[in-house]
């Protein structure tokens, strides 16, 4: 072999053997860094569990795992050791380093949910209090689902649901959160209102589902299954919930054509699936980009 | 648990691996490994659950909640996304992926 070839070879390979230990190391640290995470919570000593988990934040400032942390700390502080001003302390303390919005919003989110399920006056204040400073979509989102509760404030969860889809980027995050508007809207009775902003989130389930409930009660039939059809083509554990095969059989008798017409509708093309190498249970790699010339199947789940 | 509940039919898909040409590929969002990892053990799971670590569900897929299904094409593209936990989900996973 030629010596430059040679050269050439050797280098690729070394590099590969880089690469690959890279990614091996990548995905190890994720599971190191959540072995860690879950061997801080686990200690049974509240007050010990409290400074574990803030040595692990300290350990892992830039870390996501930080945020489940996060969490983690102001719930025993508040639900478990019932210490308000620990808490406030601490949550003072870390929105004092946190400049990341959120980060910010999911600590300011923790110490709403404690406040709601202490004082839902308070909550509402502390939610209103928030709109000027904070910019985490996901903060105002959550909020506003806790608020939908009909004897709150009958504007905030509104005024919440639409900060979030003005600080939303993503389209997904944004259609979630005006669907979620025009849904409080519609719960306080303000029809007309809600059905332009779930014409605006349509192709969300839940904004098609609502849609398809008002239409429906407006006789306008055939539009209110194909906002249903929209839902259960999204999320197909609606179609029952929505009657909608039978709905579907009044609307057009004798047809046997519904699940081909969800079908059409389920599939589409959203872009590019994103890149990343990501560790299993186990430790081993999975990289995204490796994966490709492969039908994949992820579903994104959650023990609880 | 709607996810859990789903595990038997998604562990029959996972069976069908090689049948339908796909990878099953669970990925955990919340941080719960020791929860994960009890419910690996006592629904006997062989598909491979990845840790969610760079926040892609939530900041990139933007889900609203758990469980969501993203159904994606050889070509890397995601084809269907599925929301919410349903009876029939590997039946309707698996008519996906014919079509894909």
């Amino acid at each position: 072999m030629d010596r430059s070839v040679r050269q050439l070879v050797i280098a690729l390979a070394v590099f590969a053997l880089l690469a690959g230990g890279c990614a091996r190391r990548e995905g190890t640290s994720a599971l190191f860094i959540l072995e860690e995470l879950e061997t801080a919570s686990a200690v049974k000593d509240p007050s010990t569990r409290v400074e574990r988990l803030s040595i692990f934040i300290d350990n892992h400032p830039e870390h996501p795992y930080r945020f489940i942390a996060y969490n983690r700390m102001l719930e025993t502080l508040g639900a478990e050791m019932k210490d308000e001003a620990g808490m406030a302390a601490r949550l003072a303390e870390a929105l004092a380093k946190e400049t990341e919005f959120l980060a910010r919003g999911e600590l300011l989110l923790g110490n709403f949910i404690y406040l709601m399920e202490k004082d839902k006056s308070a909550a509402a204040a502390f939610a209103d209090s928030l709109f000027l400073t904070e910019r985490s979509p996901r903060l105002f989102l959550i909020m506003g689902y806790y608020l939908m509760d009909p004897k709150a404030d009958q504007d905030l969860p509104v005024k919440c649901f639409l900060r979030s889809a003005d600080l939303s980027t993503g389209r997904y995050e944004k259609a979630q959160a005006i669907a979620m508007a025009g849904a409080a809207l519609e719960e306080r009775g303000k029809r007309d209102e809600a059905k332009r902003y779930l014409a605006m989130a349509a192709g969300n389930p839940e904004a098609d589902m609502i849609m398809g409930k008002i239409l429906w009660e407006e006789g306008k039939r055939t539009e209110a299954i194909d906002a249903y059809v929209a839902c259960a083509a999204r999320m197909p554990g609606a179609r029952a919930t929505m009657k909608l095969d039978s709905l579907y059989a009044l609307v057009n008798p004798g047809a046997n054509d519904l699940d081909e017409t969800i079908m059409a509708r389920r599939i589409g093309d959203e872009g590019p699936m994103p890149e990343g190498v990501f560790v299993d249970l186990d430790g081993k790699s999975y990289d995204f980009s490796k994966l490709k010339g492969t039908k994949i199947v992820l579903y994104a789940l959650s023990p609880t | 648990m709607p996810c859990v509940a789903e595990f038997p039919q998604l562990e029959r898909l996972a069976q069908r691996e090689k049948e339908l040409g796909f990878r099953f590929l669970g990925l955990e969002v919340k941080g719960l490994l020791a929860k994960m990892r009890d419910v690996v053990k006592e629904k006997k799971t062989t598909f491979p659950i990845l840790l969610d670590d760079r926040r892609l569900a939530r900041e990139v897929l933007q889900i609203p909640g758990t469980p969501t299904t993203f159904v994606v094409d050889r070509q890397g593209r995601i084809r269907a996304r599925l929301i919410g936990a349903a009876e029939d989900i590997d039946g309707i996973i698996a008519e996906v992926l014919r079509r894909i």
